[in-house]
């Protein structure tokens, strides 16, 4: 479970988060909408503990910048940033060390397959395209089988069956009780697979809506965000 | 051309609107500025030879040597990738557009020109250095600024025209670069020759850099010429070197613009790759990307956890690029070891100490601690702060430790100098990488990220002043006391070295909560 409490962050003059508060249950997919600088990179980036921040960051009742709970959450950057030396096998074996996974060779296999990198598995960082270190990055944040997870705009750069793949994945997770986080300005890349909607507009989130609220208006997700950022 | 001179002008007023919304970053141009001008004032007002009158056999070998590197690299380049005065943003926007590609090679021609005025800011640095060194006259300095912009210019001619040719088979470049390569082997086989008969590497590289066949080698040969002018006077052989040169390079000028009207393609791959350079060097990891070079296969264990998984992860990388610790940097610094009595010819191993912890800041900023920053990884494993920090720094200290033994070892043997020297000196070199490891950690934790990449370093490099001033005048100030003892000898050593150890740890202890405060870029 991951509760956000008054986030508040800001770049010299830029208030990027303002006291934003919401929780995601496990089991459940959150995701953060919101038009270009809207704040959603950032709020991400505070919940993974990458910035310095005001407000309070739960993951699982542990402060997010806890050891304890650095083992609990995964990340998927925006921005995939991998090792140039390192291989896309290697990447998940530091993984594996540094979280102290223990034995999970079979669970690198398998990842690996499933995003159809296996054949790529000695290929270095550097030789990889956006797509490929794309999915090497989610395949190390899986790796950790993490009770939280915050995926930062997953989609961008992915083939058609990777992102098919990672819908199948959203909802694996879900089904295991996972937390999961999504930001995007995609809105058609979440269809049918959220829970909850945040919606954010110049650091604030404007609005939230659960799946239920919405099938009860009888509106659409992109209606309900161009109402909400436009209107 | 309009459109194209409106991308210069409004480039250009741009950066200057730019600079009045960031005064620091202003007050920093401005201060390289009055730096530029007072180096130019001094450049022409001071005397020459005020250190050492350097022979024009000297003179001629440095010049030489330097004109054969930078051959080397803009060939090399040439034959792989090319050469490019376009940004990715010119390709995107500007080969797309209605515009003639010869307008467009014009507009080039210009941002080229732009980027060559701007590289001739940091030859003036070196102007003064060298009119230390060597009888070169107000015209002479006059000369080098010449000779200096048209070879900058040229080189990326010839890197473009070669590109052009090896571009059309991945035979041709195979066969070019085994040809390119025969020459270089021939070139150093000569060297060995001249070696092999004088028995002294410095004689050697003198004798076989002023020999008179050079002079026959086109645009090398033109430019020696022209070079060596600064310290023997102008001359006819000047002028007709010059007058080579400018033909040769208006020639080039023409057969691009003339004959290559579809040259786009051959500057795409220089163009890429000149961004991906401008990224690096932006993210400061374009000494690491360009050392790191390519990957061997091999076979590595983790047997950490936590923290440690960095530190091992740094092992795995250094393996793959080189012999353990010994890398392309490791070859450079033994290079420089072996040409240090080359550079240094009446100092001791001390100067070449002095001189390569002053270039190891420069590496060391853009080192493993700075790269492991700008990725989240270190930020997200489950470790605490203190392990973080000590086992992302560890390799890069005995990096530096084995590159000050490889340097001093070889450096002291052109030296004659005598072990206990060769350690001492070999710690303090790894001593000072330390401090400016622990002085980057410091300066993070006091400053925060610094978003002008050159502030940043300013600010480090004041700050890594201010750590190592007080070791550095208890040094100097021993060494004068105790001048021509065993103690002085050895003695300022071993205080750099223990006074760098202390300073190195106790910033570590200071710094070691950083990774609660620290933001990633």
């Amino acid at each position: 479970m991951l509760t956000v409490k008054n986030l508040y962050k800001q770049y010299d003059k830029i208030i990027a988060a303002n006291n934003i508060s919401f929780d995601v249950q496990d089991g459940e997919i959150a995701v953060l909408l919101g038009p270009n600088g809207a704040g959603k990179s950032t709020t991400i980036k505070c919940i993974a503990g990458l910035l310095r921040y005001e407000g309070s960051i739960d993951i699982c009742g542990k402060q997010n910048k806890s050891i304890e709970a650095k083992r609990l959450f995964g990340y998927v950057p925006e921005t995939p940033a991998l090792y140039e030396m390192l291989t896309v096998y290697e990447h998940l074996e530091f993984i594996a060390q540094a979280y102290n996974l223990g034995e999970c060779r079979q669970r690198m296999e398998n990842l690996l397959e499933r995003f159809e990198l296996a054949d790529k598995k000695d290929k270095l960082g550097k030789e990889l395209s956006k797509g490929m270190q794309q999915k090497v990055s989610i395949c190390c944040a899986l790796l950790i089988e993490p009770k939280v997870i915050l995926f930062d705009e997953p989609m961008v750069g992915l083939d058609p069956r990777a992102i098919k793949e990672l819908k199948g994945i959203f909802l694996e997770l879900k089904e295991k009780g996972c937390s999961v986080i999504i930001s995007t300005h995609i809105i058609d890349s979440v269809e049918g697979i959220w829970d909850k909607t945040l919606i954010m507009k110049n650091g604030a989130v404007v609005m939230s809506r659960t799946r239920e609220d919405l099938e009860k208006s009888a509106e659409s997700l992109e209606q309900l965000f161009f109402q909400v950022t436009e209107g | 051309m309009k459109p194209l001179f409106y991308i210069l002008r409004k480039n250009l007023k741009n950066h200057i609107k730019e600079l009045g919304k960031r005064p620091v970053v202003l007050v920093g141009y401005i201060l390289v500025a009055l730096c530029f001008i007072f180096m130019i004032a001094v450049t022409f007002i001071m005397p020459s030879s005020l250190l050492r009158k350097g022979s024009a056999e000297l003179f001629g070998a440095i010049v030489t040597a330097a004109l054969f590197v930078f051959a080397y690299f803009s060939i090399r380049q040439g034959i792989n990738k090319g050469s490019s005065f376009f940004s990715l943003s010119d390709v995107n926007l500007v080969f797309t557009a209605p515009i003639s590609p010869k307008k467009v090679l014009v507009y080039g021609f210009i941002q080229q020109l732009m980027v060559t005025f701007f590289a001739m800011l940091f030859v003036s640095f070196q102007i003064p250095n060298l009119k230390n060194n060597f009888p070169i006259t107000g015209i002479g300095v006059l000369v080098i600024y010449v000779s200096v912009f048209f070879l900058f210019f040229t080189m990326q001619l010839i890197g473009m025209l070669i590109y052009s040719v090896s571009s059309r088979s991945k035979k041709l470049r195979e066969n070019l670069q085994r040809g390119f390569n025969a020459i270089i082997g021939l070139f150093f086989m000569g060297f060995l020759m001249v070696l092999f008969q004088t028995k002294d590497p410095m004689k050697a590289a003198v004798i076989y850099l002023n020999n008179d066949g050079i002079g026959y080698i086109p645009f090398i040969g033109w430019f020696r010429v022209v070079l060596l002018s600064a310290v023997q006077g102008v001359g006819p052989a000047f002028y007709l070197n010059m007058v080579l040169i400018l033909l040769s390079t208006a020639l080039m000028v023409i057969i691009i613009y003339k004959l290559k009207t579809d040259y786009y393609e051959d500057v795409l791959a220089a163009t890429e790759l000149n961004e991906q350079r401008r990224r690096n060097k932006k993210e400061g990891k374009a000494n690491a990307v360009w050392m790191a070079g390519k990957a061997r296969k091999v076979r590595f264990k983790y047997t950490g956890t936590g923290a440690r998984a960095v530190f091992q992860r740094h092992l795995l990388e250094y393996k793959k690029t080189g012999l353990f610790f010994i890398n392309k940097f490791s070859l450079i610094i033994i290079g420089f070891g072996l040409a240090s009595k080359f550079f240094f010819p009446h100092s001791s191993i001390r100067t070449v100490l002095y001189f390569t912890i002053y270039l190891l800041f420069f590496f060391s900023i853009q080192g493993k601690w700075a790269q492991e920053l700008s990725k989240p990884y270190i930020y997200l494993i489950p470790a605490g702060s203190a392990g973080k920090v000590f086992f992302a720094t560890l390799a890069e200290n005995f990096k530096n430790g084995m590159d000050g033994l490889l340097l001093f070892i070889t450096a002291g043997f052109m030296f004659r100098s005598d072990i206990v020297t060769v350690i001492l000196c070999a710690l303090s070199y790894m001593s000072f990488g330390a401090i400016y490891i622990y002085g980057d950690v410091l300066s993070r934790k006091l400053f925060g990220e610094v978003h002008s990449k050159n502030l940043d370093v300013f600010i480090k490099l004041f700050l890594i002043l201010f750590i190592l001033a007080p070791g550095l005048v208890v040094s100097i100030i021993f060494s004068f006391i105790y001048a021509g003892t065993f103690l002085g000898e050895y003695g300022s050593y071993l205080i750099l070295i223990g006074y760098n150890g202390i300073a190195s740890f106790f910033i570590l202890l200071l710094t070691k909560s950083i990774f609660e405060r620290l933001e990633i870029r």
